[in-house]
């Protein structure tokens, strides 16, 4: 063989492993999503806050990297960042669809009836939601996720949402009623004989 | 090649370093071991005193590994001479009991003193004394060989692993993880074919292989590393005494060596400690930062706490005053690192109630909450690092030399928390509680649950599950007073309460094992405030 240097690759390799299944870049919704690294087990139960338990066994999420060895001839290390990209891109895509497998079984919705996403109608989905507010009191606002398509009309009835008397009225009260919720649900944390 | 490296350590070990493995291998002969002197100190000669395949009395005094000459063989002639002339005094056995006494060397003898020693060995007979009978190094190498049977790490990958132990910086931290998924794979289940008596056998033999590596951090005083090195091999014989059924006989006699190696370096590391007059280590003394000789602090007051409770299931109440004076006078350097801690500060803080009374170890434990909860606290908090994250690494990331594929996120959870909090409400602490459940509610109460028994002695486990626990924000004080007042006996494997004197040096090796359970059961046993049902 010709002279290598493989400690340095090995750590190269590894950082890159890292990267490829820890990079959240342009994925808004992944990445407000905390990771721990279980270290060992073939799964973990979960026990909610309300009691409820579930058992689940870990998956593998993977992605396929081909590298062309002309390619690397040719394009330089350029070559192999293009072939890790599209791994970073399936794994990312299969946590996105078992997030959404998760939510959609666990998380109860809003049935809209047919009707157009308006302010009102986020205003009646939030009404069905807890909110949560840091040490200081400031409201966490829950992300939206949207196809893109419908992105201008979110845009607008949030705008609406922000100007209309009536509407900033509603939301208001609403906030300060999730707010007066939080601090009982808070004050809820102690000790009872 | 492994038969030159066993050569190679045969020829530099001491006597004390070769004692052990010595006796592994009269095990593997079919030996019983009777008696081994205490650190190295032959009673009437005899350092080791065992009974062979026949029953009969066989006593040895070790001697090397510098070769015996006749100025050697005059200065321990008078030692010889007690060893054949002198009876073996023991409880187990009938003083007027005859005995076959052998000198053994892993060295050679040379010169005159092979012809002198035969003519006092011949002169001993004709007054009517047992006829000396001598081993030598060409002797012994055959026999540790042998001892292995076909457990010797032949495959390239164990091979090589075993060198780089072989070989390692031995004054540095012994890596417990590699150890110990190295002498795992000595003992898998395929390599342990046919079970039984075939576990038997790979458990001397992995005895021995521990030995060669863990006579080195002995030889280099490194005592906390040796005690974990042997806690590790312990360990690993629980593992397959679990998996494998395996009857006390099968096992015992090596389990009880390897806990003679344990406590002869347990009781070292006292006297080290009793000698000195402060924890800080020289070699570069410029790198002796706060946090490294906290850590230190941390591991050598631990383990001098479990020796304390060690003690005193056997009554032994001697050391608790001198312990006491090392404790109060290094405990400010202490640092909480990371969850590995935690099994290092329940060790202390019942060493503190017992010595200084319930406040002191109340107070090391409500440190230890509220430590966790401070490091929680806001929404860019760290937390703090999992008991998976032994001293070692924890302090590569605080002083910022660990890659950064090596990091991971600890906030919004604990894996001991809970168990602190436990032994909280087991001290009938309520206020305490009280003041800290509402942080301390907002986080994950995470551990591990391995599968069956013999999962729990594994570095790291394949069939269990995590736990994690988002605890209701309102809880009952009474409702949980009877919870940790009473721990199932099941939580915890029945072979590690039958050996509980393994069980503090288990929780301090292995701090990802420390469960809420076993935290219990270590509160129960050793702080006698709940009961095992």
């Amino acid at each position: 063989m010709l002279p290598d240097f493989l400690t340095l690759k090995i750590e190269l390799a590894k950082e890159q492993a890292y990267a490829i299944t820890h990079s959240r870049s342009g994925e808004p919704l992944l990445s407000q999503i905390a990771n721990y690294l279980h270290h060992e087990g073939r799964g973990f139960i979960l026990r909610r806050e309300d009691g409820s338990e579930e058992k689940l066994d870990y998956r593998p999420m993977s992605g396929g990297i081909e590298i062309d060895l002309k390619d690397i001839q040719q394009k330089g290390e350029v070559a192999i960042d293009e072939a890790l990209r599209p791994a970073n891109k399936e794994i990312n895509e299969a946590q996105r669809k078992a997030l959404f497998e998760t939510l959609n079984r666990t998380v109860p919705s809003l049935d809209a009836g047919g009707r157009p996403l308006s302010a009102e109608l986020i205003l009646e989905m939030w009404e069905s939601m807890d909110f949560s507010f840091d040490e200081a009191g400031t409201w966490q606002r829950p992300t939206m996720v949207i196809n893109p398509i419908q992105a201008p009309r979110v845009r607008k009835e949030l705008a609406r949402l922000e100007s209309e008397q009536s509407l900033v009225r509603r939301f208001e009260e609403l906030l300060a009623q999730k707010k007066r919720d939080w601090d009982d649900r808070e004050a809820n944390r102690k000790l009872v004989d | 090649m492994i038969e030159k490296l066993i050569e190679n350590w045969l020829i530099n070990v001491h006597e004390l370093g070769y004692t052990i493995p010595f006796c592994e291998v009269l095990i593997s002969r079919g030996y019983t071991i009777v008696k081994i002197s205490r650190q190295g100190r032959g009673e009437l000669g005899k350092d080791v005193i065992a009974r062979s395949l026949e029953g009969e009395l066989h006593t040895f005094q070790l001697k090397g590994p510098a070769d015996i000459n006749l100025p050697e063989w005059q200065r321990i002639q008078n030692e010889v001479r007690d060893l054949v002339q002198l009876p073996v005094i023991d409880p187990a056995v009938n003083r007027v009991e005859p005995h076959a006494p052998f000198l053994v060397t892993n060295g050679e003898i040379v010169g005159d003193a092979l012809t002198s020693i035969e003519e006092y060995a011949n002169d001993w007979v004709r007054r009517g004394y047992p006829r000396l009978q001598i081993w030598r190094k060409h002797d012994l190498l055959p026999m540790f060989v042998e001892s292995h049977g076909s457990y010797l790490p032949t495959a390239l990958v164990d091979f090589r692993e075993f060198v780089q132990l072989y070989v390692s910086e031995f004054e540095d931290r012994i890596p417990r993880e590699q150890f110990a998924l190295f002498l795992q794979r000595l003992v898998t289940v395929d390599a342990v074919t046919g079970r039984g008596r075939n576990a038997k056998r790979a458990i001397e033999s992995l005895v021995l292989i521990a030995g060669y590596i863990l006579e080195q951090y002995e030889r280099a005083e490194n005592h906390v590393s040796a005690l974990e090195g042997w806690t590790v091999v312990a360990t690993v014989i629980l593992h397959v005494a679990s998996r494998d059924n395996l009857r006390r006989r099968q096992y015992g006699q090596s389990l009880n060596l390897v806990w003679m190696a344990f406590y002869r370096s347990l009781e070292q590391l006292e006297a080290e400690c009793l000698n000195r007059d402060h924890f800080i280590e020289s070699r570069y003394l410029t790198a002796e930062r706060d946090d490294i000789r906290g850590a230190r602090t941390m591991l050598t007051l631990g383990w001098l706490a479990a020796k304390f409770f060690i003690d005193k299931q056997v009554n032994s109440y001697e050391s608790s005053r001198s312990v006491s004076t090392i404790v109060k006078r290094e405990h400010k350097a202490l640092r909480f690192l990371g969850e590995s801690d935690w099994p290092y500060i329940m060790a202390l803080s019942l060493f503190l109630e017992r010595t200084e009374g319930a406040s002191a170890g109340e107070g090391l434990i409500k440190a230890w909450v509220r430590g966790i909860v401070m490091m929680n606290r806001g929404k860019d908090s760290a937390g703090i690092p999992s008991p998976y994250w032994l001293q070692e690494k924890v302090l590569a990331l605080a002083n910022g030399k660990l890659a950064v594929y090596e990091q991971e996120r600890f906030a919004g959870q604990s894996y001991t928390i809970q168990s602190a909090l436990d032994m909280l409400v087991r001290r009938l602490l309520r206020q305490a509680v009280t003041h800290f459940w509402p942080a301390a509610s907002r986080l994950t109460f995470a551990d591990y649950l391995p599968s069956k028994p013999a999962e729990w002695f594994l570095w790291r486990g394949y069939n269990g599950y995590m736990r994690l626990d988002n605890p209701p924000r309102l809880v009952s004080w009474s409702s949980w007073r009877q919870t940790v007042n009473q721990i199932p006996r099941k939580s915890v494997p029945e072979i590690l309460i039958e050996n509980s004197q393994w069980l503090l040096p288990f929780a301090l090796t292995y701090p990802h094992r420390v469960t809420r359970e076993l935290s219990g059961t270590i509160d129960a046993i050793f702080g006698e405030r709940a009961d095992l049902v």
